[in-house]
């Protein structure tokens, strides 16, 4: 993929939340002044929460500098995640990946 | 050895010239292979050159065509495939330091379906490391070094098939292949000045191909011209078994017309809320590109592309997928050997998604794909700047992340929108930038609609030249 700046989720989030133009099967979350705020409580417990995880799993591999990284990108992912979570699923909307029934004639190679 | 304008025709021209047999496909592929092999360690756009391979097609074409076995229009064509496109007898390194030394003894289906159609493979294209699955800060993120834009070799491509548009840009193939998760055609053919191509999802076969994220990577041409573009398509598509997600026949198959229409004159929508961020000449001239069509019978009115987080629904299924693709990598600590630093460690955080947050975001995609297929009701396709930028500087990486940077960001970037969604998408040159870097339009259509983006582009390529202008390399 392209290089993706990731800067300023919130500053997105607001112009997400704001639009609201998706349609009526999209339930617009928080007020969008939160979503644009620092990261929530719950955020920072999620991304401190997941960083315990990584250096246990994984912290012999990592430099300080590394580690420090690491705080960046989970924080960025976290935002995302909000940003995901904030807009309300129906029960009977399907995730866009379904099973597909393997096609007899043609058998894969596992080369 | 072949005058440089011959190699910078597009294929349609050099195919005509082979049929008539006023051009020799061996002759082709060694004008190409000398030219690739004088300015490849100017450009680090090769990671490979398949010399035997391309000598022995280029023969047997030869000698196919002087029997009177024409295939089509690409018989004889010298092209480049992205490191990424498994081609037997040769590494495939998916442009990764730990994948330096793979080899598959197979061809990826695209290479076989070129090879039906007579192509010549001249080289394996340099790309960023595993294609920027992983994630990437720099240019630099590649086992062959930063790729160097033609235009300026100070500055980079753009990526992830960064060595494909370098090669078409320079002339140094008669066209390439790239991949596409979420940019990495449009990016850098826009930024090297080409006409790049990201076909609907699953038209053509993955088959032998590096996965990044299965439900997003297609695999696309970057030519010269939109109609280029079409006809090696048209050799690409159709069903394979072999790819999970590859569409059934005869949906899959792709008929190209070299038309400017769409059985009526094209509705074109001008995509009004893309890029705010976006320098003004980059507006400009994707506008000017706009009213070309215009004045020439198509039909343009403004519109927006509805509100939604459509960037982070893209990067969150293209991070989750590609924590489970490359969980070897990661886990083996093999990734502490990828050339840039963040790509060493995005795996560690990459694995910390849930299943809940990945149906999450896949259900909301949908929602997603709804809201802009609602959008083609009215228009055949939407237009909009090729890039939110033109191309940078090339810079090492810092090694920081940038989740402190300040500045805003793009909202809603086009390709983030049509890469999740599914949608085609082509980007054409329109111009050039204050520090003379290409600047590009790109036009994106309904899924499976393959034909209205090529339809607007030939319109455009029609009426102007920015596509056969080429760099004076130094």
């Amino acid at each position: 993929m392209k290089r993706i700046s990731r800067r300023d989720f919130g500053q997105r989030a607001a112009l997400t939340l704001a639009g609201g133009a998706l349609g009526s099967a999209v339930m617009l979350g928080p007020d969008p002044a939160q979503a644009a705020a620092a990261v929530s409580p719950p955020a920072q417990a999620e991304i401190a929460g997941k960083l315990r995880h990584i250096f246990a799993l994984y912290g012999d591999r990592l430099s300080d500098g590394q580690r420090k990284m690491l705080h960046g990108v989970v924080t960025d992912q976290v935002r995302m995640l909000e940003r995901i979570r904030a807009l309300q699923v129906h029960n009977s909307d399907p995730p866009a990946s379904v099973l597909k029934l393997i096609d007899s004639g043609g058998a894969r190679s596992r080369e | 050895m072949i005058d440089e304008s011959v190699l910078y025709l597009p294929v349609r021209q050099l195919a005509e010239r082979i049929r008539t047999r006023r051009l020799s496909p061996v002759e082709l592929a060694e004008s190409y292979l000398a030219r690739s092999e004088r300015w490849n360690p100017r450009l680090n756009a090769y990671a490979t050159l398949t010399r035997e391979r391309a000598i022995e097609q280029a023969r047997a074409a030869e000698k196919e065509i002087a029997a009177g076995n024409y295939r089509g229009p690409l018989h004889g064509i010298p092209y480049a495939a992205k490191d990424l496109l498994a081609a037997k007898g040769y590494p495939t390194t998916w442009g990764a330091p730990p994948y330096a030394d793979q080899r598959f003894d197979y061809d990826a289906a695209v290479i076989e379906r070129l090879h039906r159609a007579g192509a010549v493979l001249i080289g394996k294209a340099a790309m960023i490391e595993l294609a920027g699955g992983l994630g990437y800060e720099s240019g630099y993120a590649s086992l062959t070094g930063p790729c160097r834009n033609p235009w300026n070799t100070k500055y980079w491509t753009c990526g992830s098939s960064s060595g494909s548009g370098a090669i078409v840009a320079a002339g140094l193939a008669a066209f390439a292949l790239g991949s596409d998760t979420r940019g990495s055609i449009i990016c850098p053919a826009t930024h090297c000045g080409i006409s790049g191509m990201r076909p609907s999802f699953g038209r053509v076969s993955r088959y032998g191909a590096m996965a990044i994220a299965w439900s997003m990577d297609k695999i696309g041409p970057m030519c010269r011209t939109a109609d280029d573009c079409g006809l090696v398509l048209e050799a690409m598509a159709g069903h394979d078994a072999r790819d999970h997600c590859s569409l059934p026949q005869p949906r899959a198959a792709f008929a190209y017309q070299s038309t400017q229409t769409h059985g009526r004159p094209l509705r074109i929508a001008r995509l009004t809320n893309v890029f705010p961020h976006a320098d003004r000449e980059l507006h400009d001239a994707a506008d000017r590109a706009l009213r070309v069509l215009e004045q020439h019978g198509a039909q343009v009115s403004d519109a927006e592309i509805p509100q939604g987080p459509f960037e982070e629904a893209a990067e969150l299924v293209i991070l989750m997928e590609a924590a489970s693709a490359f969980s070897d990598t990661i886990d083996s600590g093999r990734a502490a050997r990828l050339a840039d630093p963040l790509g060493r460690i995005n795996g560690y955080a990459s694995r910390e998604f849930s299943a809940q947050d990945y149906l999450q975001v896949q259900r909301v995609r949908l929602l997603l794909q709804e809201s802009i297929d609602r959008l083609f009701d009215r228009f055949d396709v939407i237009a909009a700047p090729g890039e939110g930028d033109t191309a940078d500087e090339l810079q090492p990486a810092k090694g920081q992340s940038d989740s402190d940077e300040g500045g805003p960001a793009d909202s809603l970037q086009p390709d983030a929108i049509s890469s999740l969604c599914g949608l085609p998408a082509v980007t054409v040159p329109c111009g050039f930038d204050k520090n003379g870097m290409p600047v590009g339009v790109q036009f994106m259509a309904r899924a499976l609609d393959d034909q209205a983006v090529l339809s607007a582009a030939n319109l455009l390529q029609a009426h102007t030249d920015w596509h056969s202008r080429h760099p004076a390399l130094t």
